[in-house]
């Protein structure tokens, strides 16, 4: 558990962890056919935290990221975002929890193509209703913080992969979320944009003090994270600290064999 | 293997084939149906005159059908060698009183013929109930009238004749023919004396009907009866008779055919889009085929047999639709009043409708399916899928002179005064010019319309409206086709909109300055056509002496279909006190000079019609009549639109001269104090409905209202057929947007991700949807009324009083519909787009 709580404590956090998940289960069903993708899955995401989750192929990693998204729907088990629980969420509440409490960053950017720089960062306040003035400032913050703020203007073909990635961690800042969930987001770069991403990531845990998901298979990458915890067979198959990429090469690769 | 293939194509997409085949089903439906109007049509004036005139071999009547026959003529038609019979008839319209309320409505016509009692029947009737006698009072009246409106011999009717209401008793029901079904209207026999009395016809015949000698060769009795005929008298067989109406309404059936093709060429239009959308869509599909080893011709084939089976498919189930449309319009037209029987379906239209609906779907998949076999291999799997780049300048270089022509096209039939095949094609071919310049000029100019379309959109909204512009805009070949398909039924709605508003503008406008009586008495339905009741003298007498009325003074109208004045009508008026019931304008001449001159024998001409003949003041001009051919002089061209204005007038003893027609079609009163004419309206309304119940009277404000409201029902039929069109091109609105939806997968799933709610992402495919159907709807107001204009131009260069007048209620409607149709069409794919399936929109490229 961390120590760290926000200015108003009292109100608003009633647990110091981000991410809750205790016994999640997830099947999925096609006709005759069921597939188990998530069979008991307990963690926990500190504030701040910084957590890399890495598995094999069907290791059940992208699935608890979409659930922990509220993009995705779970059979049992309970999982609480800030505190606040996922369970029997309608699609209204969902879409209400993934505008104000989530910040997504895609393998693949998805920037709106019409829209400057500045625009897509503004995008999920635009959603939310707010006036387009306000967040302008917010918007130029934050661009700024991604280092991009002479790009603001620019479209996203006009800009590099790893420009159009930083706008993306930009877009997903900007409604100050409890949690930022990062699938593969240098799965698209070569390793100097990557590992330049990378950085910025961790800033913006360091600094900013966000709470950071990411699912990756790159071993390099996910030892940019304070942890890196292992999936295989929609279990928990164990966990090493951050850091050095070599033990992370290792366990995984002990996993692999593992019978 | 091309053909399953294609099979499972269309199998695979049966949302897109169904649209597709919608549009082929709604298109060859219409053919189908305005084929077999027609046909009914026709065949409701065949069976018409087979059947009445069962026994007749010759109808000797005025130049088709106007005026009466001297009734010396019938002696020397008797002498006539191979002349066996003849029958004179005295012939009106009475309409059934029904608890003392007059029929207004067809149905309850009486088509009347007075006969002499002991002369032969040459109708094919047939008595099958009561006495065959038509003494005093007595009426037979055919079954099928006489069975809706539950009358049988010996009991007693009554009906309004031109002289007033008169109580029949019905002697005998006949049968005509298989049964006779006219419009609802019915036919009756009365005694020749009474009808002389009743129709106000003292002297003459309507028609003379004769039955041959066994034996004799028509055309050599024809021709001897021509020898002694008086000129303007004609001897024709009923064929001719039914063939002569049938070319009058063959002008009707050129524009409903040239609509229905409009409606097909929409369709065409749609598959053409659709398929080009299928295309981009199976980019990768093709290009596996073609790696694989497929040839270009069969990537092109596969295409092609694709759009032959969808083409089989709506055009079989355009069949089934447009037997029911056909129905739809059948009832439609009989509600404008036009005559038709049971529907009777045209066989040609099976084959012809099927024929042209298939030949639209291939020939619209042509160009797509061409495009399709030009993908290279490699990059059909390796790319994606890029709009077309745009050739700006050409599209606008050669889109512009296409209009310039269309326009040109339409002006050229519009002023034109007689109707030949080219000058018909210059018109027909100046429309699909028009719209092809358009759609050639469209994505230049469609995506500035939709930004400003879109302006109050993103003013309102957050993203939505910034969103659905961005996204029609993204394409602007697609989006305009899509616009321009709309354009083309609008454009037509607003261009017979502005033709209507036109008409009504300019006639409302010069009735305000020509009429200076404060009411006219004429037959109820006046100027719909077909035979109209008269009034009769005594009339005007009763009128008279109302008190509160100053003057009134009777006029007579008819209808002329041959000679110097064919299309227009003749007028009577009286040339000693005319001028105080109209403000009659003359070219370069004095009212009272002309009114002299008529009173002398002389005749006006009007303006459009002089032009056209070059006729000028001091011409002579030869009238034809059944009382003969009278060479008149012309005292002046006379300008305006009323009724009488756009008429030949003359005194009433030329009139008698020429026609010899007794009745009065109008009686224009004066009241006493002009200012509060209310009490004599009530009293002048009291006397028609009591006495003349055939009659109405009407203020002038009443009379604009009836010539509008006429003009817009005879333009109802072309509004529906335009409707499907726009329907047509609405599925194409669907198509684009699902296509929109399909490619913009991944952008409507990153909204979703971050937050959008599914309302918001349906409301950003609503408002497209509307952007794309106000695109359509501001060009086809554009063009329709550009077509409007060059028509109206036209028809004035023609000689006719007409300027042009926007269509003010069409452009309310095009508006509110525009945005209706925008909705609903938006139903499908924001339903699509909501329901997406988050993970997989984002997760994948």
């Amino acid at each position: 558990m961390s120590t760290q709580l926000s200015a108003d404590g009292v109100n608003t956090v009633t647990s110091a962890s981000a991410v809750q998940v205790h016994g999640l289960r997830k099947t999925y069903s096609s006709g005759s056919t069921s597939v188990e993708a998530l069979k008991g899955i307990d963690l926990t995401i500190d504030r701040g935290e910084f957590v890399a989750v890495m598995g094999p192929s069907g290791s059940g990693k992208s699935t608890l990221m979409h659930i922990l998204g509220a993009l995705e729907s779970f059979d049992d088990g309970d999982v609480e975002i800030g505190g606040l629980s996922l369970s029997g969420l309608d699609d209204k509440a969902a879409t209400v929890l993934r505008r104000d409490s989530i910040g997504f960053i895609f393998q693949f950017f998805n920037l709106l193509p019409t829209m400057t720089a500045e625009e897509n960062v503004m995008l999920p306040s635009l959603i939310a209703g707010e006036r387009a003035g306000v967040l302008k400032e917010r918007a130029d913050e934050l661009l700024e913080l991604v280092g991009l703020t002479d790009r603001a203007e620019h479209l996203p073909s006009q800009l590099s992969g790893g420009e159009q990635q930083r706008v993306s961690v930009a877009r997903s800042l900007m409604r100050d979320p409890e949690l930022l969930l990062a699938d593969e987001p240098t799965g698209n770069l070569d390793t100097r944009t990557g590992s330049a991403v990378l950085d910025m990531l961790r800033d913006v845990q360091t600094k900013a003090g966000h709470t950071i998901m990411m699912v990756t298979h790159d071993a390099v990458a996910a030892s940019r994270a304070s942890r890196v915890v292992f999936l295989r067979d929609g279990l928990i198959a164990g966990e090493v600290p951050g850091g050095d990429p070599n033990r992370i090469i290792e366990f995984f690769a002990e996993l692999e064999t593992r019978n | 293997m091309i053909r399953s293939l294609a099979w499972r194509s269309v199998r695979a997409r049966k949302g897109r084939a169904f649209l597709n085949a919608a549009g082929i089903v709604l298109g060859v439906a219409l053919f189908f149906s305005v084929l077999s109007l027609s046909k009914t049509i026709v065949s409701t004036f065949d069976e018409l005159f087979s059947s009445v005139y069962g026994d007749t071999d010759l109808i000797i009547s005025g130049n088709e059908g106007v005026g009466t026959v001297e009734e010396s003529v019938l002696d020397k038609v008797r002498s006539t060698k191979g002349v066996e019979e003849t029958q004179s008839v005295v012939f009106a319209i009475m309409s059934l009183v029904k608890d003392d309320e007059v029929g207004g409505s067809q149905a309850d016509q009486v088509f009347t013929n007075g006969v002499a009692p002991d002369s032969p029947e040459l109708s094919g009737a047939e008595i099958v109930a009561g006495e065959d006698t038509l003494d005093g009072n007595q009426v037979q009246l055919d079954e099928g009238w006489a069975n809706s409106n539950g009358l049988k011999p010996g009991d007693k009717a009554k009906f309004a004749t031109p002289t007033g209401v008169h109580e029949f008793t019905v002697s005998a029901i006949f049968k005509i023919g298989k049964g006779l079904d006219f419009g609802g209207s019915g036919f009756g026999v009365i005694n020749q004396d009474l009808a002389r009395e009743l129709f106000d016809s003292p002297t003459g015949f309507t028609e003379i009907d004769v039955a041959l000698a066994p034996g004799a060769d028509l055309e050599t009795v024809r021709s001897e009866l021509e020898k002694i005929l008086p000129e303007g008298v004609e001897a024709k067989t009923p064929n001719d008779v039914a063939d002569d109406i049938n070319a009058q309404i063959q002008g009707f059936n050129i524009i409903l055919y040239f609509f229905a093709a409009m409606s097909l060429f929409v369709g065409g239009f749609l598959i053409l889009n659709s398929f080009n959308m299928t295309v981009a869509q199976r980019l990768r599909e093709i290009g596996m085929l073609r790696t694989l080893g497929a040839s270009r011709k069969i990537v092109r084939r596969m295409i092609l047999v694709e759009a032959l089976l969808l083409g089989i498919i709506g055009s079989l189930l355009g069949i089934v639709v447009g037997l029911l449309l056909t129905q739809l319009m059948v009832s439609l037209v009989a509600s404008i009043g036009f005559p038709v029987g049971a529907v009777s379906y045209a066989p040609e239209a099976f084959i012809i409708a099927p024929i042209l609906g298939v030949s639209a779907t291939v020939f619209g998949a042509l160009r797509p399916a061409i495009r399709a076999s030009r993908i290279p291999p490699i990059q059909a799997v390796l790319t994606e899928h890029r709009a077309e780049p745009l050739k700006l300048k050409r599209r606008l270089t050669v889109g512009t002179v296409l209009v310039a022509l269309g326009l040109a096209g339409v002006f050229t039939l519009a002023s034109a005064t007689s109707f030949p095949t080219p000058i018909l094609l210059a018109g027909a071919f100046g429309v699909v010019f028009l719209f092809s310049g358009v759609i050639m000029i469209g994505p230049v100019i469609v995506p500035w319309l939709v930004r400003g379309e879109s302006w109050p959109l993103r003013k309102t909204t957050q993203i939505e409206g910034r969103m659905a512009a961005d996204n029609a805009r993204a394409n602007p070949i697609r989006t305009a086709s899509t616009a321009s398909g709309l354009m083309i039924g609008i454009a037509l709605v607003a261009a017979i909109g502005s033709l209507g508003s036109s008409f009504i503008g300019s006639i409302s406008d010069d009735l305000d300055k020509e009429l200076k009586n404060d009411f006219t008495v004429q037959p109820k339905g006046f100027g719909q056509g077909g035979p109209t009741p008269t009034i009769s003298a005594a009339a005007i007498g009763q009128i008279k002496d109302l008190p509160g009325a100053k003057d009134a003074t009777g006029t007579r109208f008819l209808f002329l279909t041959s000679g110097y004045g064919k299309n227009y009508s003749a007028w009577s008026l009286d040339p000693s006190n005319y001028a105080e019931f109209a403000n009659s304008e003359f070219v370069d001449a004095d009212a009272d000079e002309v009114f002299a001159k008529l009173a002398e024998g002389q005749v006006t001409v009007p303006e459009a019609l002089a032009e056209g003949k070059k006729t000028k003041v001091g011409d002579t001009i030869t009238l034809e009549g059944p009382r003969g051919s009278k060479k008149l002089t012309v005292a002046g061209i006379q300008t305006g639109s009323s009724f009488a204005a756009q008429s030949i007038t003359m005194s009433d003893e030329t009139w008698m001269s020429v026609y010899g027609i007794d009745g009065f079609t109008q009686i224009l009163v004066l009241a006493d104090d002009p200012d509060n004419p209310g009490p004599l309206e009530d009293q002048l309304r009291a006397l028609v409905a009591a006495e003349y119940p055939t009659f109405e009277v009407l203020s002038n404000e009443e009379i604009k209202q009836q010539i509008q409201d006429q003009i817009n029902q005879v333009f109802a039929i072309f509004y529906v057929i335009m409707l499907v069109a726009i329907i047509v091109s609405l599925l194409g609105v669907i198509n684009t947007l699902l296509m929109n939806v399909f490619e913009r997968t991944r952008e409507i799933g990153v909204l979703r991700a971050i937050g959008s709610s599914r309302w918001q992402v349906r409301r950003i495919i609503i408002a497209e949807s509307l952007l794309l159907t106000l695109a359509g709807a501001i060009l086809g107001l554009l063009v329709g009324m550009a077509l409007g204009y060059a028509f109206v131009k036209g028809i004035a260069a023609s000689g006719q009083e007409v300027a042009f007048h926007p269509p003010i209620p069409a452009i309310v409607l095009v508006a509110i519909l525009s945005v209706i149709f925008g909705v609903i069409a938006a139903l499908l794919p924001a339903r699509r787009a909501a329901k997406m399936n988050v993970i997989e929109a984002v997760s994948y490229e």
